[in-house]
């Protein structure tokens, strides 16, 4: 086991029976050095006082040479145990006397040189002179052991040793029993604590056991758990959320981590490919995909992944059956709040149905342009033949009339003199026949030629276009009266020429068919709509049956009868034919009697109000303003 | 004085031939007018070629060009008249039934000096080749003597 993973229980126990050694380990040493200082005190005085005594003794032996007195005086250290040797010196240093008798020679020590007492090697030398009167007479010198002292400290430290023992024991015994108290609440939470590390189940609470520390920390622990819980609770309930709603979505969905690693898969993917977690991981997701798509959304997806930028592609995807359905695919960077891209999340979603229908739309796109490609040949092939046809007209079937009116007129002018009555009539009646066909053919080209000619679009006033029509249609107004009531007309985008012609030929029907009427009374105005702007032109005239308005605008169409109002029968076919060339409709209404009303409409993107001058609703123009004066010419 | 130039008429339909005559003649007109009844025949008399080959020198005073001729039309008589280094200063006058803008475009791309339509009426046909006579014929100063 570990240092750091020793139980605080252990680590109480060793605490407490370290300090405790430590305590009895030093003052054993203490009271072991006392006693030794002591001792060797004791010893050293006893044996100075034995010298001194065997000094006194030696005196006489000395002063008389006698060696064998001497020897009796040294036996009596006997009595000591631990002297192990002494020797007796003569005053010039000779050897006089040994103790034990008979000491062997070789090992006795030299006179010291100094006096006194010597400490060392186990061993305590005394050396003392021998005086009588205060003459020296010789020295001596005693060595004793310290055997005494060292029994007497082995004793000492049995006792010492035995106390530390049942010290310790004693220690163990009590930190033991104590030290429950203040690591069991401790240990209890940290027990519970490795519960819920180990099994993640932050239900579990920590009993509180005492009080103190101990217990605010169980308390804080507690509150802790609470809140882990609360948190697990609401990250569960979250991911819950998250998971129903990416699962249940209609789309593909996955996550990636900023290399492009894909960790997470929805479960509509897995049902969709058939695969599972661990084949689709990271870059397996591969193997669904079509091989003709691969690189370019490998090369797409590793260029978003490399400058953080939504990803978007379409392509297919394989299915479970092994069908391939395609899908427009899209991944948005998710960052921190650094702005570092943290991971990506990603769609896929099916647009099989899409496609098809906008390729179906595509073929019904292109077989309608190649349908109308082929329209407009054979409506080009038409005009061609329309063209010729005219060009044919104009020029074939007037120059055979131009023969006849010329021969008639000439055959007049020479034959008609002889001619009776009945003949020139007859003659008159052909050239008059003749007009009326040239006539006819000049309208019918000008009908044609309407339809056909290329548009040339200008803005100009309609106002001033409705000014020069009745200006051109003057010579008509010979021994006329006509009022006329020209309201505020707005600008408009069209073919002037066109429209000046559709103008003339309106103004000048409303001159035709008020014939007799003093005075002619002809308005012109125009009417804001909704999406269109209406004109028109009403006459107090001879009017006509509604019943046979459908005709009105129809070719060599006429309701009225030649004698009563020339006309060829085109005039409002080619008005109608020009306004429908701009988008516009043409239509009319009258009372027989009563006079007329022709109306044709714009599109209001033709049209152009100057300021102020938009009709605020639909009424007859300000007729103060804008009548021109009576022409009554 | 010298002699009057002559008026060319190019015309392929003899009623039209005998009217223009006609209205000539009536408004007493001196110039002599030669006919030619088509394209080919006109360029003929112009370059004095094929059957005009024997044809003294001059150049008509003025031409007066159908429009709608068999073999070569009156836009091709034009247009071959206006290329060729001695004919191109002609007065031409193209006279038609037509009043189609783009005879009338391409006559006057060509280079037609003026374009005239035929009306209807004899009286105004009379008019309108009065017109013209008095004005190539006698009005008009010609272009200077080529070496036509």
């Amino acid at each position: 086991m570990k240092p750091h993973e020793i139980s605080l229980r252990q680590q109480l126990v060793r605490i407490i029976m370290l300090t405790s050694s430590i305590v009895l380990l030093l003052s054993s040493a203490a009271f072991i050095g006392f006693e030794w200082v002591t001792l060797r005190q004791t010893a050293l005085e006893s044996l100075a006082t034995l010298g001194k005594v065997i000094a006194d003794n030696s005196a006489a032996p000395l002063a008389f040479s006698n060696p064998v007195d001497a020897e009796e005086v040294l036996s009596a250290l006997k009595a000591d145990p631990h002297v192990r040797q002494a020797v007796l010196y003569d005053r010039s240093g000779h050897l006089f006397a040994t103790f034990p008798r008979g000491l062997d020679t070789n090992n006795i020590p030299p006179v010291p040189e100094h006096l006194g007492q010597e400490f060392g090697n186990l061993r305590l030398r005394l050396t003392a002179p021998v005086v009588q009167k205060g003459a020296i007479l010789g020295t001596l010198l005693i060595e004793s052991d310290l055997g005494g002292i060292l029994a007497r400290l082995r004793l000492y430290a049995a006792g010492a040793l035995l106390i530390l023992a049942s010290a310790l024991f004693m220690a163990f015994f009590f930190s033991r029993v104590l030290q429950q108290r203040v690591s069991g609440p401790i240990l209890a939470l940290a027990e519970t604590a490795r519960n819920v590390s180990e099994r993640g189940d932050y239900s579990v609470r920590a009993e509180k056991l005492a009080g103190g520390e101990p217990g605010v920390l169980t308390e804080a622990f507690n509150r802790m758990l609470d809140e882990i819980q609360q948190r697990q609770e609401a990250l569960r309930a979250s991911e819950e959320r998250f998971r129903s709603m990416a699962d249940n979505i209609a789309q593909l969905a996955w996550i990636a981590d900023p290399s492009g690693f894909i960790g997470w898969y929805n479960q509509r993917w897995f049902d969709y490919t058939g695969t599972t977690l661990k084949e689709m991981e990271g870059w397996g997701w591969q193997k669904v995909h079509h091989p003709d798509h691969l690189q370019r959304v490998i090369d797409k997806w590793r260029q978003s992944l490399e400058r953080g930028l939504t990803w978007e592609d379409t392509f297919p995807l394989r299915g479970r059956d092994g069908q391939f359905r395609w899908f427009l695919s899209r991944a948005v960077p998710i960052r921190d709040e650094q702005g570092k891209v943290v991971r990506w999340f990603g769609t896929n979603t099916d647009v099989t149905e899409q496609r098809q229908t906008q390729e179906e739309l595509q073929r019904f796109k292109n077989e309608l342009e190649q349908r109308v490609q082929e329209r407009t040949a054979a409506l080009a092939e038409a005009n061609r033949e329309l063209e010729a046809f005219g060009y044919s007209v104009s020029h074939d079937l007037r120059a055979p009339l131009r023969h006849v009116s010329s021969f008639i007129r000439l055959l007049s002018t020479t034959a008609g003199p002889s001619l009776d009555e009945n003949s020139r009539r007859h003659i008159q009646v052909i050239a008059d026949a003749a007009r009326k066909m040239g006539n006819l053919i000049d309208d019918l080209l000008v009908l044609s030629r309407l339809g056909r000619a290329t548009m040339t679009e200008t803005t100009f006033s309609m106002t001033e276009l409705a000014d020069e029509a009745r200006r051109e249609l003057e010579p008509e107004l010979v021994e006329r009266s006509v009022h006329w009531q020209i309201g505020r007309l707005p600008a408009v985008r069209a073919d002037r020429a066109l429209l000046r012609s559709a103008v003339v030929n309106l103004l000048s029907n409303a001159i035709k068919y008020t014939k007799g009427k003093e005075p002619a009374e002809i308005q012109v105005e125009a009417q804001a709509q909704a999406d269109e702007v209406v004109f028109l032109v009403r006459d107090n005239g001879a009017g006509f049956d509604m019943r046979f308005v459908g005709k009105l605008f129809g070719v060599f169409q006429r309701l009225h009868r030649s004698e009563d109002f020339p006309g060829t029968g085109i005039g409002l076919a080619s008005v109608r034919r020009v306004i429908q060339r701009h988008g516009g409709r043409t239509w009319a209404t009258a009372e027989v009697g009563r006079g007329a009303t022709f109306y044709f409409s714009l599109p209001k993107a033709r049209v152009f109000w100057e300021r102020s001058e938009k009709p605020s609703n639909p009424g007859p123009g300000n007729d103060l303003q804008t009548a021109a004066p009576k022409t009554n010419s | 004085m010298p002699a009057l130039k002559k008026i060319l008429l190019a015309e392929d339909d003899p009623n039209d031939v005998e009217l223009t005559l006609t209205a000539l003649a009536q408004n007493k007109l001196a110039n002599e007018v030669d006919v030619v009844r088509d394209g080919a025949e006109a360029l003929d008399y112009l370059l004095r070629s094929g059957a005009f080959a024997q044809r003294p020198q001059g150049s008509p005073i003025v031409l007066l060009l159908d429009l709608k001729m068999p073999k070569v039309d009156g836009l091709e008589v034009l247009r071959q008249i206006r290329a060729d280094p001695q004919l191109k200063l002609l007065p031409v006058v193209m006279l038609t039934s037509s009043r189609e803008e783009q005879d009338l475009v391409r006559s006057y791309k060509l280079g037609a000096n003026a374009y005239v339509v035929k009306p209807v009426e004899f009286d105004s046909f009379v008019a309108a080749v009065k017109e013209l006579g008095v004005f190539w014929a006698l009005i008009n100063e010609p272009p200077p003597r080529t070496n036509g």
